[in-house]
C-alpha cells in the first residue's frame, strides 16, 4: 500500500481525516436494529459500521460441546465484499481472518457474561460488518456489548473498546484503515467501572516504553465510550419506561409503583 | 426445497391452511387479504463505497445489496472455428452474483443449510436475472464487469422476491464512470516522408514507428495500444446510471393453498411453511415507459422472462394461464411504483 501518499499527522497537528490525535470519530449507537433476535445493535465509528445479532440463552446446536455449569459462546463474523473500499471476491465469511476476530471477541466477554447463570445453553453472537473504514475489531466489541445489554443476558459491566496507534512518539486514537496499516497499533478492551481489561491485542512491533502510556490512554478512552453508550442505553430504557406506563411516586422517600 | 421452514404443528397447519382457503372470507394471520403485500421499503446508496447499493425490507425481511464493477478482459467472437466461439450467456462480461445467508436470519440452521441455501439463490438470481443486464463496454477488449453481493440479514418469509428486487434497485443505482478512449494514430507512410523529420508528431523521433507498426494494405501506420481514461468533462462526475434500468425485471411469487384454489402474495415464515407450493413468475418491462395518456405513471409493457415451481404440489394445467396473468398485474404494478421513486 502506498503509505506516502496519505500524511498520518500534518504539521497542523491534523491526521488525515481532520482529527486531533486524541479525537475519536463520529459515533452513533443503535438498539434493537435486529427485528428478530433476542438483542442486537448497530454501532457506526466514523465510517465503519457493525450490526451485532445475538440469539440466546438457548439449546445448543451442538450437544456435545455443552458444558454442564455455564454456557457456551460461539461468535460468527461476517463481512460484506466491499467493506474497506476494497473489490469485489474475498470469503465474506469463515476465512482465518475472520475467524480470528471472532475468536477475540469470545475471548474478550466470555469473564464479562455471567455465564454461570445460564448453564447448559448456547449464546450465539452474530456479527456483521456492513462498511469498514478501519477498527472491525473495537467497533464489533462495542457493538456486541449494546446487543447483550439488549438481549437482558446478564454481564458485569459495559466492556468498551478502541484502537491506539503510535506516530513518531504521538499516540493516536481511534484509528481508521489507512492508519492501521501504517502505523505499531494496539487495540485494548476494558471494563469502564474498574479499569480491568479483558483484550489487548497487538500484531505490531513496538516499544515497550511506549507500551504504558498507550495503554492508560486507551482505558481513558474506553472510559469515554462508556458513557457515551450509557446515555443511549439510558434513554432507550427511558422511552420504555414511559410506553409501559409505568409511573414511579417518591413520597417521603418511597418510591411507588403504580 | 433448502429454505429452512419453521417446525409447525399440525393444528397449526390446519388452522392457517382453512382460514387461507376459505371460500368468501379468506383470512390471513395478520388480516392482510390474499393480494396484499406487506409494506415495501427501499433505500438506495446506503453504501458509497460500492458503485451501486440498496437496501430493502419486506415486513421482517431485510436484504442488502451491493455492486462492485471491475475490469475484464473480452475478445469478441472470431467468426473462423466453433472451438473459438464463447456460448452466449458465460461472456466474460456477464455480472457475478453472491447470496450471502447470515446466521441471524436463521438462527435455528445448521451452517451447512446456509451455504447450500446460498449456493441454490445464487444460482436462481445469476440465470433469472443477471441475463437481462446489458453489458458495460469501455473499448472494443475491456468491460465493466458488475459483481453484485446480497445479504440476507433477516428473514420473515418471501425471500427471493427480496433478493431480486434489492438486485433490481442496486442496478438501478450503479453508477458506471464515463469512459474516453485514449489511442496514438500516427499518419500513414507517405505524409511522414512528406513532412519534415523534426517535427513534434511527425517522423520517428524514439524509433518507436518501427517498434509498434501495423502494416495495413502494404503501408505501415502506427498506433498506441487501445488505453482508456475516465472523462470528467461533462456535468455530474464523469458517472452515469445504467442503460434501460426502468426494464430490469421483478419477481412475483404466488404462494398456493393446498386443496384449495385461492393464492396469496408476501408470504410470512408461517404460511410459507404451511403452504409450501408457489409459482415463481418474472416479469420485466418490454419497452421504455413512456407517458400514458391517462395517468401520471408510466405505462409499462410486460415480458415475462422466468418461471419457476417448486414445493410439490401440482395443479391443473388450465389455470397456469390465469395465474400468469394475475401475476402480470401485480407485477405492473409493482414496476411501475418502483420506477417512480429510483434516484436521478
Amino acid at each position: 500500500m502506498s503509505s506516502s501518499r496519505i500524511e498520518i499527522l500534518n504539521d497542523g497537528g491534523l491526521r488525515h481525516d481532520a482529527r486531533r490525535p486524541y479525537e475519536l470519530r463520529s459515533t452513533s449507537f443503535q438498539l434493537n436494529t435486529h427485528p428478530t433476535a433476542e438483542g442486537s445493535s448497530t454501532v457506526t465509528q466514523g465510517l465503519t459500521t457493525v450490526q451485532v445479532s445475538i440469539f440466546g440463552p438457548r439449546e445448543p446446536r451442538q450437544r456435545s460441546q455443552a458444558s454442564h455449569d455455564k454456557a457456551i459462546i460461539s461468535v460468527e463474523v461476517g463481512v460484506v465484499p466491499w467493506a474497506q473500499g476494497g473489490g469485489g471476491v474475498k470469503r465474506v465469511r469463515g476465512d482465518k481472518r475472520l475467524q480470528e476476530i471472532g475468536a477475540s471477541i469470545r475471548q474478550t466477554f466470555e469473564p464479562v457474561i455471567m455465564t454461570h447463570l445460564y448453564p447448559r445453553s448456547e449464546i450465539t453472537i452474530n456479527v456483521q460488518v456492513l462498511s469498514a473504514d478501519g477498527g472491525i475489531l473495537p467497533t464489533s466489541i462495542n457493538a456486541t456489548t449494546l446487543a447483550l445489554i439488549s438481549s437482558g443476558i446478564s454481564i458485569l459491566d459495559y466492556t468498551t473498546s478502541i484502537s491506539i496507534g503510535l506516530y513518531l512518539k504521538q499516540p493516536l486514537l481511534d484509528l481508521s484503515h489507512v492508519e492501521e496499516q501504517d502505523l505499531p497499533n494496539l487495540v485494548i478492551a476494558s471494563l469502564p467501572n474498574s479499569g480491568k481489561i479483558t483484550l489487548a491485542q497487538m500484531e505490531t512491533r513496538l516499544h515497550v516504553d511506549r507500551f504504558e502510556e498507550m495503554l492508560s490512554l486507551g482505558v481513558e478512552a474506553c472510559q469515554v465510550l462508556k458513557t457515551e453508550m450509557e446515555d443511549v442505553v439510558k434513554s432507550q430504557t427511558e422511552k420504555i419506561v414511559e410506553r409501559m406506563g409505568v409511573r414511579s411516586v417518591v413520597s417521603s422517600g418511597m418510591a411507588v409503583d403504580e | 426445497m433448502s429454505i429452512p421452514t419453521l417446525t409447525l404443528s399440525p393444528s397449526e397447519i390446519s388452522y392457517i391452511q382453512t382460514s387461507l382457503s376459505h371460500p368468501d372470507t379468506p383470512t390471513r394471520l395478520d388480516g392482510r387479504s390474499l393480494l396484499d403485500s406487506r409494506g415495501i421499503e427501499v433505500a438506495y446508496n446506503i453504501f458509497p463505497h460500492a458503485n451501486g447499493s440498496a437496501r430493502v425490507k419486506i415486513g421482517n425481511t431485510e436484504v442488502i445489496a451491493g455492486i462492485k464493477l471491475e475490469v475484464v478482459d473480452y475478445t469478441p467472437v472470431s467468426s473462423s472455428t466453433s472451438s473459438g466461439t464463447v456460448k452466449p450467456g458465460s461472456e466474460s462480461w456477464r455480472g457475478r452474483v453472491d447470496v450471502d445467508i447470515t446466521p441471524q436470519s436463521f438462527p435455528s440452521a445448521q451452517p451447512n443449510a446456509l451455504s447450500s441455501l446460498s449456493t441454490y439463490l445464487s444460482s436462481i438470481i445469476s440465470s433469472q436475472f443477471l441475463p437481462s443486464i446489458p453489458s458495460f463496454p469501455i473499448t472494443t477488449t475491456k468491460y465493466f464487469q458488475p459483481q453484485l453481493h446480497l445479504s440476507l440479514l433477516s428473514s420473515d418469509g418471501n425471500i427471493l422476491t427480496a433478493l431480486i428486487i434489492a438486485s433490481r434497485s442496486a442496478f438501478a443505482d450503479l453508477k458506471i464512470p464515463k469512459i474516453k478512449v485514449i489511442q496514438w494514430t500516427g499518419e500513414s507512410e507517405s505524409e511522414s516522408n512528406a513532412g519534415g523529420g523534426g517535427v513534434i508528431g511527425k517522423g520517428d523521433l524514439s524509433g518507436i514507428k518501427a517498434a509498434i507498426s501495423t502494416r495495413r494494405k502494404g503501408k505501415y501506420v502506427t498506433k498506441g495500444n487501445e488505453d482508456w481514461d475516465l472523462d470528467l468533462s461533462g456535468d455530474g462526475e464523469g458517472l452515469g446510471y445504467m442503460e434501460g434500468r426502468e426494464k430490469l425485471p421483478v419477481l412475483i411469487t404466488l404462494n398456493l393453498v393446498p386443496n384449495s384454489d385461492n393464492i396469496f402474495i408476501d408470504s410470512t415464515a408461517q404460511e410459507e411453511s404451511a403452504c409450501p407450493s408457489k409459482l415463481h413468475l418474472f416479469f420485466s418491462a418490454s419497452t421504455t415507459p413512456s407517458m400514458s395518456s391517462s395517468g401520471n405513471k408510466p405505462e409499462s409493457k410486460l415480458k415475462i422472462c422466468g418461471i419457476r415451481f417448486e414445493g410439490g404440489q401440482s395443479i391443473d394445467a388450465s389455470r397456469i394461464k390465469g395465474l400468469l396473468e394475475e401475476g402480470s398485474r401485480i407485477a405492473k404494478e409493482l414496476i411501475d411504483e418502483l420506477n417512480t421513486s429510483l434516484p436521478k
